[in-house]
């Protein structure tokens, strides 16, 4: 469901009349539910926005999958001055504290639509001067506030505005302006969201092969989910992993785990085939240590050669063993294979 | 090219910040008091570079001449890069600008006398050879129609026989260049990549050809050249593709003039590889597994790494490069 954000109750005006709202029964006042969402009623600047949606989000937000905010701003920038009434989408959101300016921005989600696309800064105060705008082209009261409640509860958020008046220093009964058009204004964001497509978000098919089959760890998923990327960058076609999955399929296994190992180091073989020879490499480097009870470990990031042993020896064989397979280690070709010495 | 051109109020009446506003024709810059109010102070997404570039002019104040990290040179002398500009117009994937300045816009200092004046007074040991990189936080020629600072570099370097400058480029903007007689000591240095990886991992930037054309006009001249192949980035068929490159480059270059080729596989600081991530999340060298190594940045693993610098080394080499001009870059 969307959540729809205004400032003001003259600014939902057209939403109110056109949906079929009803006032919810929450904690504080401003809020509406319609068939398809919600409206909250924020009040004027940052603070009240932010506590509102917060608020509202910590209640409600297991039913919100985006927020889309409707509002006015003033334009600091005269280059764009034939905006004047128009709509615009909010690209990026900078915050101006009194005079401090904050230096996290949010980049707002926006869609594929005909709006032109600006930066808008929220201030804390009303103010009348266009000191900001090597910043933003836009200015407005509560944007950044709702960002940044948004982006704490993971949802997207989109920004479409009116610009109401171009900021300068006679701008001073900008608020009877922005009274005089509320309803105009609201009337042509209400149309601007009933014509709103409903972008389809297609998933990245993550290829993740049939359950029946095969069974992931947490982590193997996750490596399996980062070959697949991998194999998308690379254009490797989408058949070849297939083949590779059914071709295990038809295989004999102990079980679904084991047979999923394999469909990793398949998949890696296919799609990093460097980085499988480098472990080829590695597996006759720790074979040489067979016949010890304990592990052989390498650099994780494969940085320094260093080689960790964690032996057990229980009596004078195992000394033995350990002193002769150290003294036939290939110490020289294991350097050199840190310089790059390999056959591919 | 600039959404807004930004100018501090100190440079009004300097004359290459006219140059460069008559250049961009615009009669009506926004005067602010310092860059530094705005520039770097919000966090200004990267990409917005494509479509919301803004341009300060401004004054380098602190420091202007700065020592080079250790891996920088070619050789045991000393290294300095000096700042002309913050940003860059091209967009490279892995451009370490993207995770370096919390701004895409471009800041460029017209103070070229102060920074001439701090390059002098470092040359005093005329037994010492100094080098002084133009770069490290710009391309040091793509917007050199602009600010023309060319002809005041040669006017610098031309008697400071125990100093070297290199002009590191990705672009083929050597018309200012053209218009010098070269000097011993000033290089101008291209990034070349095979065209295919160029065309998947850079924006903006001259083709191949067009760079090799460059590099072409002033060897014909009798400008020094140097060449960085950097960053390389693994593909399944890099070899071939490197060889071509060598080829063709012989073909452009008259060896006598070649200073120095480096090369050097691709790598990122932290900060840089979470941008590039975020900002191109399929390019494609992402697609290969890269850890974090000896210094904190993030390389493929170092066998493969040092693999694909001796590829390269010897491709070169049979290529009929000169053994001691190639250099590897950026490994301990
Ligand atoms: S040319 Fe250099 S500075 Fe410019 S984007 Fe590319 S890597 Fe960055």
């Amino acid at each position: 469901m969307k959540l729809l954000v205004f400032a003001h109750p003259l600014e939902a005006i057209a939403f109110l009349k056109n949906e079929k709202c009803e006032a919810l029964n929450f904690l504080f006042q401003g809020i509406y539910q319609f068939p398809s969402g919600y409206i909250l009623i924020t009040g004027e600047g940052p603070q009240n926005a932010s506590e509102t949606l917060a608020g509202f989000l910590g209640a409600y937000h297991h039913k919100i999958d985006e927020i889309i905010n409707f509002g006015v701003c003033g334009l600091l920038n005269s280059k764009y001055s034939n905006l004047l009434h128009q709509m615009v989408e909010i690209r990026t959101s900078y915050l101006c504290l009194k005079d401090h300016l904050e230096f996290k921005s949010y980049t707002l989600v926006h869609g594929k639509n005909d709006l032109p696309l600006l930066d808008c800064i929220t201030h804390s105060d009303r103010v009348h001067n266009t000191e900001l705008r090597p910043i933003a082209d836009l200015l407005d009261r509560e944007l950044w506030s709702l960002a940044s409640v948004a982006k704490r509860f993971k949802k997207p958020i989109r920004s479409i505005k009116t610009v109401s008046d171009i900021i300068n220093h006679s701008s001073n009964d900008i608020c009877e302006v922005v009274k005089e058009n509320a309803q105009q204004y609201s009337e042509k964001h209400y149309f601007w969201f009933n014509s709103l497509k409903s972008e389809t978000h297609t998933e990245q098919s993550s290829l993740l092969p049939c359950q029946s089959y095969f069974h992931f760890s947490f982590s193997q998923k996750k490596l399996y989910q980062k070959l697949i990327r991998s194999s998308q960058i690379k254009k490797i076609p989408v058949s070849k992993i297939e083949e590779i999955q059914s071709c295990l399929k038809n295989k004999n296994f102990e079980n679904k785990k084991r047979r999923t190992a394999v469909l990793i180091e398949e998949l890696e073989k296919v799609i990093h085939p460097f980085k499988f020879k480098l472990e080829q490499d590695l597996a006759i480097y720790k074979d040489h240590f067979n016949g010890l009870k304990g592990n052989v470990t390498f650099d994780k990031n494969l940085e320094q050669e260093k080689i960790r042993l964690n032996i057990e020896l229980e009596n004078s064989d195992d000394f033995d063993t350990l002193i002769h397979k150290l003294s036939t280690f290939p110490q020289k070709k294991w350097s050199d294979f840190f310089k790059g010495n390999i056959n591919v | 090219m600039f959404n807004q051109v930004f100018i501090e109020k100190s440079c009004l009446s300097n004359l290459r910040a006219q140059n460069i506003l008559n250049k961009l024709n615009k009669k009506d810059p926004i005067i602010i008091d310092d860059h530094e109010s705005f520039f770097n102070k919000v966090k200004k997404p990267y990409l917005q570079k494509r479509d919301n570039l803004n341009l300060f002019i401004a004054e380098k104040k602190g420091r202007l001449v700065k020592e080079a990290p250790d891996a920088y040179g070619l050789d045991n002398g000393k290294h300095y890069y000096f700042i002309h500009a913050y940003n860059c117009i091209y967009e490279c994937h892995y451009c370490y600008l993207q995770g370096y300045f919390h701004s895409p816009d471009i800041v460029l200092f017209v103070n070229y006398e102060d920074i001439g004046m701090n390059i002098k007074e470092l040359c005093h040991n005329k037994n010492e050879t100094y080098w002084f990189h133009a770069g490290e936080f710009s391309d040091s020629l793509a917007l050199s129609h602009i600010t023309d600072e060319i002809p005041y570099l040669y006017e610098l370097f031309g008697p400071l026989k125990n100093a070297k400058l290199e002009l590191r480029t990705k672009s083929a903007n050597i018309k200012a260049i053209l218009k010098q007689s070269p000097l011993e000591n000033i290089i101008t240095s291209f990034s070349l990549s095979p065209q295919s990886h160029l065309k998947q991992t850079e924006e903006k930037t001259p083709s191949l050809s067009t760079r090799l054309k460059a590099i072409k006009k002033l060897s014909d001249h009798g400008h020094p050249i140097g060449i960085h192949l950097d960053p390389i980035i693994f593909t399944e068929n890099f070899k071939q593709e490197y060889e071509i490159l060598a080829k063709e480059l012989l073909e452009h270059l008259d060896s006598k003039l070649l200073q120095y080729i480096s090369i050097g596989v691709v790598r990122f600081s932290k900060e840089s590889f979470y941008q590039v991530k975020k900002n191109y999340p399929q390019s494609f060298f992402l697609a290969e597994n890269m850890n974090t190594s000896f210094d904190g940045k993030i390389r493929y693993p170092r066998p493969m790494r040092m693999w694909i610098l001796s590829q390269v080394k010897q491709i070169l080499i049979q290529a009929g490069f000169p053994v001691e001009k190639v250099y590897l870059c950026m490994e301990d």
